[in-house]
């Protein structure tokens, strides 16, 4: 499993992005094709792009002086796997926790604890 | 793991339950646990402190981006407190968070149970299923290692 899911439950956490992204399980587009089906500029596009790719969640080639974006659907098995992921993410918010209280401590007593 | 062993230990139990030590007392982490601003220390931060009876909200604290939202059923100060709790691509559905602190020597004991997640796979993904154009790539999910 990827160490951060965070940024693929960003990715899909979009309505929009999750539009391009069938489509793109249809058939690798262009930046300038996925524009074709929405109404937004091409740089509103290009963001959601730039988002989904973050996720993992697509793959970008270039074609000759184009990129061409496609989906990469091994990324998505974590996100349908809610349990692995909430297991991770509660190990990793605890962590923190951990850490932010004993920060929180040793300023409190000037000395830390361990 | 496979999504199948997955699967089938998903049918068994979707409880997740975890269990930290945390050097301070019950009333600091609780404060870390429902000020808004202590919550951004390790979670996200919230719009406002959490309150019995009302709905909370953590965002990123980058932009701003809804991340995990729901309502604090109850809250015992610095004994137990309950969350409805969900993140964005659950669209909407609720899971419970309880939160239990115990006295223990040098500081708190802290339990985390997190319960009411979907029985299985499919039904994890089942809003996305729902949502048009999803069957494909979940039968596709079903192959992979």
């Amino acid at each position: 499993m990827p160490p951060n899911l965070q940024p693929v439950f960003r990715a899909l956490g979009d309505p929009t992005r999750r539009d391009i992204l069938r489509m793109l399980g249809q058939e690798p587009m262009t930046i300038a094709e996925v524009s074709e089906h929405f109404d937004m500029t091409r740089a509103a596009v290009k963001k959601h792009l730039v988002m989904l790719s973050d996720g993992g969640l697509i793959d970008v080639k270039p074609r000759g002086r184009e990129k061409v974006n496609s989906l990469n659907a091994a990324a998505l098995k974590p996100v349908f796997d809610w349990l692995s992921w909430f297991d991770k993410f509660w190990d990793d918010r605890l962590d923190a926790l951990k850490t932010a209280i004993e920060k929180d401590q040793s300023h409190d007593t000037g000395r830390h604890n361990d | 793991m496979t999504l199948d062993a997955t699967m089938t230990e998903l049918s068994l139990d979707t409880t997740i339950r975890k269990s930290v030590f945390l050097a301070a007392p019950k009333a600091r982490v609780w404060d870390f646990l429902t000020k808004a601003d202590l919550l951004g220390n390790w979670f996200h931060p919230a719009d406002a402190d959490l309150t019995e009876g009302e709905g909370y909200m953590l965002r990123s604290q980058k932009d701003g981006d809804k991340m995990c939202w729901g309502k604090v059923e109850e809250a015992k100060p610095h004994d137990y407190m309950k969350w409805t709790f969900t993140v964005g691509p659950m669209e909407g559905a609720m899971t419970t968070v309880e939160w239990h602190l115990h006295e223990a020597p040098g500081g708190t004991r802290l339990s985390l149970v997190h319960s009411g997640l979907p029985k299985n796979v499919d039904a994890f993904g089942l809003v996305m299923a729902l949502d048009k154009g999803w069957h494909g790539f979940l039968s596709n999910l079903h192959g992979m290692e």
